[in-house]
């Protein structure tokens, strides 16, 4: 259809286009081609207004994506091609702006927690047998994106923290004596001890410090000390999403892009709200997040249902990667173990769904309307690094009653002045002047044979050495509420002594939980935690006075009695 | 130390309770899954509720505060904990019980009468207020009006005014009701699921209808209500019933069955029996997710004023309640659910055709005949304090 400028009934703003342009009757663009089509007073020919990209792009960014190898995630895979693809002839015009720069994809393998077929008798892993890592490959390769893979075990590398290289572990204390804690109700609290990972004996700088298998073995045995199923898939949960924010960092990409479905968003708002998660859901559900600093978390198929994806997939030819999730059954003892919070939520959504179609879209409205907490990059929860709020043990303290009668609460006030020396950031001594008098030599470390980690609890009444950080008091709602499915019998209490400690703690929390603590503690790096000053621990709390004494004494103009 | 009385060394306790350790435990609790002696169970149960009146703050010294009594197990065991607790940590309230008489028989008439039976129990007066007296519609009328859909949200939408009403004739400062974690916990779920952003945010709220700083100048009764049994599990409270052998009456009413919340009823005792603590987890995070919904400034909050009619708070023209009345006595029993414009323009039809009388293409003409005894106009709230018609307070 072609529009000709009409002479008679030219406009002022139609005048000036037409003096403007200067090949009248051809396309602006290219030039060279007939105008078909007029806008906005511009004239076009077919091909130019088609490769037109009617948005804005500052700069572009580059893109990671987030690859498991299921029908949602391959199709963001395939969508992602479709709107970045350009057409040849338009590609080679470097001044034509690009929606995206690079883009990347990734892949977590988690084929270490498949059920095991016959590993009694296969002891190195390193064949792949199982292994999704190649089908992502060769996937990625197929649409030229650059792939970054990394095995789920790999959390336990020193390598995948911010720092790049976080050679410490923690454990977990408990701060009770374990007679005590199975009968008080509450959520024991626990302490931390992180435990530098001695460094590697090999001379070469690229090795792994541990192995597969090692990395292996210590996953299973955190996973092995969830009493849960709902607790093992939440953890693992954690360390996808630390992973997958380490793989984007890697790659440079300032864009991580999830896969989510409208189907999986609305089941995931309502399991987070399950398991007191509700103060992070606006960061976990929506469409754009910027909780993690320098990444934005995105979920472009948030309005998609998961059965218009797995037909996109089917009818597309796109192929999938079968097993690519941890299937944890296996891990299970009892029956009654068999459901968990998300099993529960997701059959629940699904049936609900096909009694009343709009109920999907409407949970993903709901939460899409919630403003999600500021983001402070400094107070993130060790374990799931999520935002946390405050107050929250004491909150649970409040509505659950563990006196008997006639009896007074000492937890409470003793946990409290524990929470207070913890938050004082200027002081390193915070962890340690708990312990009255107690000295904490950071030399004190565990023979290097042990990796074991061993979690102390903290309880303010003890005066044993202990190098405990804390730990219940850094987490977040949701995280406390799910370590309370914890083993205890896998766990040291504070008081045991160093020989009980050894033998009885059998889990470690990943190198990236280690990197938290010290931080939210105010250390800068693992060094600097690990030569605080502990000798000259006071018996009572350091003195806030003090401290910012120190920070304006250069201002203070000392009195006649003083010397210099 | 278990008392042994001969001079053997005491043989140590089968499972003694977790927190005193002195006697045999014989009961698991709900909340924590300690195992707890009678007397200790108790005493958690009865501090935590106190713990939520004093942390939050419910109650003023010398309030007159009317505790909402079904005979359920719910109210009945909130009437003996509030005056237990009244007593035993001078709070200095003046308590009433307030009964509704939905007009529900074989249900309501039955659940009266153990209502009767507390007060003489636990010596607290009692007010019963009905449907029938209030609007001219009790249950059953209304039941066989419109079937059984949607008959929830009549008696609903009635009994949160009946319950105002009732407050305002006994005069009280303060309505408590029988609220436990559960039902918290369910309407958060219900109000996700249904993407009720403003009842969201008002669901976790202990106490509601706090006015206190709306400063737009409507007139309201400024009757707080509040729910003291907010963390206190369902379970629990069925446990305490139990064993201080309360009277309570405990069958569904008959009506109940297929409404919304049953699904969400059905998903979360999955959930408590995965995890006990998801209950509480809940309400935390609707307490989050409330704070979250009111720091979104886009959120469009209704505003409240006045019912012209009767002069309940509402915010629209015509409270609720008086709409759904409306359509009770038209003959229109869809007006004030779903939409209603459909069903206006409908009405509106149907009134222009017949001339503004009852449309008899409408409403089956049984009805007709008994709609002038049927109509009746609720009596504004400022003339409660006057009626001579309501039944009056049932001292002990």
């Amino acid at each position: 259809m072609s529009c000709s400028v009409e002479e008679p009934t030219m406009t002022i703003a139609e005048k000036r286009a037409k003096d403007r342009a200067v090949h009248v009757g051809f396309c602006c663009k290219c030039k060279h081609a007939k105008s078909t089509i007029t806008v906005r007073y511009a004239e076009y020919c077919e091909t130019a207004l088609r490769n037109a990209r009617p948005y804005r792009v500052i700069t572009p960014e580059n893109v990671m994506l987030a690859f498991s190898g299921g029908p949602s995630s391959r199709a963001l895979i395939h969508l992602f091609d479709v709107f970045h693809s350009l057409p040849p002839e338009v590609a080679t015009n470097k001044k034509q702006p690009k929606i995206y720069n690079d883009i990347h994809v990734c892949h977590i393998d988690e084929s270490c927690l498949l059920e095991p077929a016959q590993d009694r008798e296969q002891q190195d892993i390193t064949s792949s047998s199982g292994s999704t890592m190649e089908q992502a490959r060769s996937i990625a390769a197929g649409y030229g994106y650059s792939f970054h893979g990394v095995a789920i075990e790999d959390i336990y590398d020193p390598e995948w923290t911010d720092s790049r290289c976080f050679e410490a572990v923690v454990t977990l204390i408990t701060s009770l004596p374990k007679d005590q804690l199975t009968t008080s109700g509450q959520a024991p609290e626990l302490l931390s001890r992180i435990i530098p990972t001695p460094a590697s004996s090999t001379s070469e700088e690229d090795a792994p410090k541990l192995s597969r298998q090692e990395k292996i073995n210590k996953l299973k045995a955190l996973l092995g000390a969830c009493t849960t199923l709902t607790a093992k898939e939440t953890v693992l949960q954690h360390f996808r999403s630390s992973l997958l924010i380490q793989l984007a960092k890697r790659g440079q990409c300032t864009i991580l892009a999830l896969g989510d479905s409208a189907t999986r968003v609305a089941i995931q708002i309502i399991e987070l709200t399950s398991i007191g998660r509700g103060y992070s859901l606006p960061h976990e559900t929506s469409l754009l997040s910027n909780w993690v600093q320098d990444c934005k978390v995105i979920r472009p198929l948030k309005d998609c249902l998961v059965k218009e994806l797995d037909s996109f997939c089917g009818l597309n030819g796109l192929e999938l990667i079968e097993r690519h999730n941890a299937q944890l059954d296996w891990t299970i003892k009892t029956k009654a173990d068999i459901k968990s919070i998300r099993r529960l939520t997701d059959d629940f959504i699904t049936g609900l769904d096909k009694e009343f179609p709009s109920t999907v879209a409407t949970v993903c409205r709901t939460a899409a309307k919630l403003t999600p907490p500021e983001a402070t990059y400094d107070q993130k929860c060790p374990l799931c690094l999520g935002p946390v709020q405050a107050g929250v043990q004491e909150w649970k303290r409040r509505i659950t009653v563990t006196t008997a009668p006639g009896e007074v609460d000492t937890t409470i006030t003793a946990n409290t002045s524990n929470n207070t020396e913890t938050e004082t950031k200027d002081s390193p001594d915070g962890c340690c002047s708990s312990d009255a008098g107690g000295c904490c030599t950071s030399s004190q470390r565990p023979p290097c044979t042990s990796h074991q980690t061993t979690i102390t609890t903290t309880t303010t009444t003890t005066t044993s050495p202990s190098t405990s950080t804390p730990f219940s008091s850094l987490l977040c709602y949701g995280c406390l509420t799910n370590l309370r499915d914890l083993d205890l019998k896998f766990m040291a209490s504070q008081e045991d002594s160093s020989d009980e400690l050894m033998s009885s703690t059998s889990f470690e929390l990943p190198p990236y939980v280690a990197e938290t603590i010290v931080h939210r503690m105010g250390f800068a790096s693992l060094d600097e935690f690990e030569h605080r000053s502990v000798a000259a621990a006071p018996a009572t709390a350091v003195d806030p006075q003090e401290s910012l004494r120190t920070q304006i004494q250069e201002f203070l103009i000392p009195s006649d009695d003083e010397d210099e | 130390m278990p008392g042994a009385t001969d001079a053997k060394p005491a043989k140590p306790l089968k499972n003694p309770c977790n927190l005193c350790q002195s006697v045999r435990a014989i009961l698991k609790r709900p909340k924590t899954g300690q195992q707890l002696c009678k007397e200790c169970f108790f005493h958690v149960f009865e501090t935590e509720i106190h713990n939520t009146i004093v942390d939050n703050k419910l109650f003023n010294k010398g309030d007159r505060v009317a505790i909402g009594a079904s005979g359920g197990k719910d109210s009945t065991v909130l009437a003996y904990v509030m005056k237990l607790l009244n007593d035993r940590y001078s709070y200095d309230l003046d308590l009433v019980l307030l009964s509704i008489d939905e007009g529900i028989t074989g249900y309501r008439d039955d659940s009266l009468e153990t209502v009767k039976r507390n007060r003489d129990q636990y010596q607290i007066p009692l007010l019963i207020v009905s449907y029938k007296d209030l609007y001219g519609w009790s249950m059953d009328d209304i039941v066989k009006e419109i079937g059984r859909k949607n008959n929830c949200t009549f008696c609903g939408v009635f009994r949160r005014q009946a319950l105002d009403r009732g407050a305002i004739m006994l005069n009280v400062d303060h309505i408590v009701t029988g609220h436990n974690a559960d039902d918290i916990a369910e309407t958060v779920l219900m109000n996700i699921l249904r993407g009720d952003l403003p009842r969201l945010q008002r669901c976790t709220s202990i106490i509601t209808n706090d006015t206190s700083e709306d400063s737009s100048g409507i007139e309201t009764s400024k009757i707080l209500r509040s729910k003291p049994f907010k963390y206190t599990y369902e379970k629990e409270i069925v446990m305490y019933a139990y064993f201080k052998k309360l009277d309570y009456f405990s069958t569904e009413c008959i009506y109940s069955p297929n409404a919304y919340r049953g699904h969400a009823r059905v998903f979360l005792k999955d959930l408590e029996a995965v995890r006990r603590t998801a209950i509480v987890d809940i309400i935390h995070s609707g307490e989050a997710l409330s704070a979250s919904v009111q720091a979104n400034e886009s959120t469009k909050l209704p505003t409240m004023a006045n019912c012209t009619r009767c002069g309940y708070i509402s915010s629209n023209e015509l409270c609720k309640a008086c709409l759904l009345l409306e359509g009770l006595n038209k003959g229109l029993p869809q007006l004030g659910i779903g939409h209603t414009t459909k069903i206006r323009r409908m009405a509106e039809a149907a009134n222009l055709a017949s001339g503004l009388s009852s449309p008899a293409s409408l409403s089956s003409s049984s009805t007709s005949g008994a709609a002038e005894e049927k109509v009746k106009v609720v009596t504004h709230i400022k003339d409660l304090g006057q009626l001579k018609t309501m039944p009056s307070l049932d001292t002990v």
